[in-house]
């Protein structure tokens, strides 16, 4: 049997749809859409089991992960506040509240890093429920300042005496 | 006016507190700095791994206290970049050369097998059939 045209028509085809999602990908932009992560574990480092008594004026182990995906290296710092239900940050704002601690780290493009910390918690105002905050903040180099990403997390405890 | 002063001041202060940015420290600032100048590399396609490693060796350094070691590893961060940024250019051109070819080949498939497909297939057709005898 010699080559039916209309096989040798859907081989072309084949190839023509192959040959241009393959110049696409290469030409793609690197990234298309930048963004950050920032995640709260348990002391394991793992989801979940997370403490939620805590004693006044102690400290409690946790783990922080930052993802980087700017399509850039980054450099980052991860705010620790104690907030309220009021005092919580948003997408555009930070926690008003005072900082309590902070950690900086510089990620490459697609990186990530997860690391233990260890925070002090009390009660705020008298409150025996507070919100632990994390704040992921990114270095812009150009105007020299921090500027807050809108990525937090938060985990409430509840304070015992 | 005073009061009026005053009150722009407050604000000014208001508004400023306001807005989700704060002013970095100098250690911050020169390794905002290398941060920049690793980004610009990298978008020429360098492997800049060393140098984030290397700064981010710098911060947990002045973390812990040791500031001078610190400004030490953000100094050899700095060199590293010098290094890196005079064969940047080569980088990006070999890069770009080798996307360049990378489209060319593919777009060329669709064509070599326009053109080579049907003289390939009845070359292998024939090739096959060769001991074939025709009997009538």
């Amino acid at each position: 049997m010699l080559l039916d045209e209309e096989v040798f028509a859907v081989i072309l085809a084949v190839s023509i749809i192959a040959s241009a999602l393959g110049i696409a990908l290469t030409l793609k932009p690197g990234n298309p859409e930048p963004f950050t992560a920032i995640g709260l574990l348990n002391e394991e480092c793992k989801i979940g089991e997370y403490p939620e008594v805590v004693v006044n004026n102690s400290f409690i182990k946790l783990c922080i992960y930052i993802a980087n995906y700017l399509g850039k290296p980054g450099y980052f710092k991860v705010v620790y506040r104690i907030a309220l239900n009021e005092t919580l940050p948003s997408n555009t704002t930070f926690s008003p509240e005072n900082m309590v601690e902070e950690w900086r780290i510089v990620l490459g493009d697609g990186e990530n890093k997860t690391f233990p910390v260890n925070v002090p918690v009390y009660s705020l105002r008298g409150e025996t429920r507070v919100a632990l905050v994390f704040e992921l903040w990114v270095y812009d180099g150009s105007a020299n300042t921090w500027t807050y990403t809108g990525r937090w997390n938060h985990l409430y405890v509840n304070i015992t005496v | 006016m005073r009061n009026a002063y005053t009150v722009c001041i407050a604000l000014l202060v208001l508004a400023m507190s306001a807005l989700p940015v704060v002013q970095g420290s100098d250690f911050d600032s020169e390794v905002g700095v290398l941060v920049e100048e690793a980004g610009k590399l990298y978008s020429k396609g360098v492997d800049v791994a060393m140098v984030i490693e290397k700064l981010d060796n710098a911060i947990a350094l002045y973390e812990s206290g040791r500031v001078d070691e610190a400004y030490a590893a953000l100094s050899e961060a700095r060199s590293m970049i010098m290094d890196l940024s005079s064969v940047a250019d080569q980088v990006y051109y070999y890069n770009t050369l080798v996307k360049a070819v990378t489209v060319a080949v593919l777009a060329a498939i669709p064509i070599a097998i326009y053109l080579l497909l049907p003289r390939i297939y009845l070359y292998v057709w024939f090739k096959t059939r060769r001991k074939w005898i025709v009997r009538g």
